[in-house]
C-alpha cells in the first residue's frame, strides 16, 4: 500500500513526536507519544497501528535482564520511508510557526512532565 | 449536615479508600479484553496488551489506571463492533456503501464485461477508487485479498510478490496498479467490454 489511507490531526501529532526523537536520536514508547501528543491511549495506539501497517514505523522491545519483572516496553522509530512521508506530511499540513511551538511545548512536556 | 454532605464528605473517601486499590487490579484485568476486541490479529493484541500494561504501570493513581483501561476497553469494543458489522455486509454481497455489485469468492472474472478490484478493508486508495468507479457508473466486483488468499496470491504474481492495492483486473485481462478512475475508463474504453482480446 502506499501511505497511511487517512492522516488526522491526531496522526500528525504522532509523526511530530517522533521526528522529533528521531533528530535527538532516541526511540520512544507508545506511552511516551501519549504523553507528548496528550491524546487518548486508544487514538495514540490507533494511529501506530496504522503506522506500522504503513511501514512508516518499526518497533522493537526493550531488553530485560533476569531480575527484571512487569511488562516489557516497546520503542518505536521512523523507518527511511517513515522520515520522508512524515517531513513531507508536516511540512504539507503544519505551519511552521505551529509547529516550532508544539515542539517547544512538547519538549517541556517530554523532559520535565510538565505541563499547563 | 445534610445526607448529602455526609455523603460526599465521609462515604466517598471511604469508598476510594476501601476500593481504590482494587481499581488498579481491575484494571489490569479489563487490559487482555480490550486487546482481544480490538485486534482480530492476535499477535498484535499479545504486543499491544504488553504495551498497555506497561503504561499502566506508569500511571501512579488507582483511579486514572481504571480509565485508561476503561478507554481502552470501549475502543475495543467499538473496534469489534464494527469489525462484526462489516463481515455481515460482506456476507451480504454488498460492500459498505453499497458500491460493489458482487463479491467473488475466487479470482477471475465473474461475467463478461465486468472489472475485479482487489482491495483490503483498511486500504483508503481502494475505498477512493470504489467511490469514483461508482460516480463514472462503472460495475465492478470487489474481491478482499485478506479474506481469500488465492486472490492475495494472484495479486503479489502480478505485483513482484507484493501484495499491492487495489490492483484492478479489467475484462480484456489486462491488470492496473493503484489507477485513477480515469484510467480505468481510458482502458476499459481502449477495450470495449463483451470483446476479450
Amino acid at each position: 500500500m502506499a501511505g497511511i489511507e487517512r492522516v488526522t490531526e491526531a496522526s500528525l501529532d504522532v509523526l511530530e513526536v517522533l521526528l522529533q526523537a528521531q533528530r535527538d536520536r532516541r526511540d520512544v514508547h507508545g506511552w511516551e507519544i501519549k504523553k507528548a501528543t496528550r491524546r487518548s491511549g486508544p487514538t495514540v495506539y490507533g494511529v501506530i497501528d496504522r503506522l506500522e501497517d504503513a511501514g512508516f514505523i518499526e518497533g522493537h522491545w526493550e531488553h530485560q535482564g533476569p531480575s527484571d519483572k512487569g511488562p516489557r516496553r516497546r520503542y518505536y522509530r521512523l523507518t527511511g520511508a517513515g522520515v520522508v512521508a512524515a517531513s513531507k506530511l508536516i511540512a504539507e499540513r503544519r505551519r511552521p510557526s505551529q509547529t516550532k511551538l508544539q515542539a517547544l511545548e512538547r519538549g517541556l512536556v517530554v523532559e520535565y512532565g510538565w505541563s499547563r | 449536615m445534610t445526607a448529602k454532605d455526609i455523603l460526599l464528605a465521609v462515604i466517598i473517601p471511604l469508598i476510594l479508600a476501601e476500593f481504590g486499590p482494587w481499581c488498579g487490579w481491575l484494571a489490569a484485568r479489563l487490559l487482555p479484553t480490550a486487546a482481544k476486541l480490538r485486534y482480530a490479529d492476535s499477535q498484535r493484541a499479545a504486543v499491544r496488551l504488553e504495551e498497555w500494561s506497561g503504561d499502566l504501570s506508569d500511571i501512579p493513581g488507582q483511579l486514572t489506571k481504571l480509565t485508561y483501561a476503561s478507554g481502552q476497553l470501549l475502543a475495543g469494543t467499538a473496534a469489534a463492533a464494527q469489525r462484526k458489522a462489516k463481515a455481515r455486509r460482506k456476507v451480504r454481497g454488498r460492500d459498505v456503501d453499497g458500491l460493489v455489485t458482487a463479491q467473488l469468492s475466487s479470482t477471475g472474472v465473474s461475467s463478461p464485461g465486468q472489472l475485479t478490484i482487489y482491495t483490503t478493508q483498511w486500504c483508503g486508495f481502494c475505498q477512493r477508487l470504489k467511490i469514483q468507479l461508482a460516480r463514472l457508473g462503472i460495475e465492478i466486483c470487489e474481491v478482499d485479498i485478506e479474506r481469500d488468499l488465492a486472490a492475495a496470491d494472484y495479486v503479489m504474481s502480478i505485483n513482484d510478490g507484493k501484495q499491492t492495492v487495489p490492483t484492478v483486473l479489467l475484462p480484456d485481462g489486462t491488470t492496473l496498479v493503484n489507477p485513477s478512475a480515469a484510467q480505468v475508463r481510458a482502458q476499459l474504453a481502449a477495450v470495449p467490454p463483451g470483446s476479450p482480446s
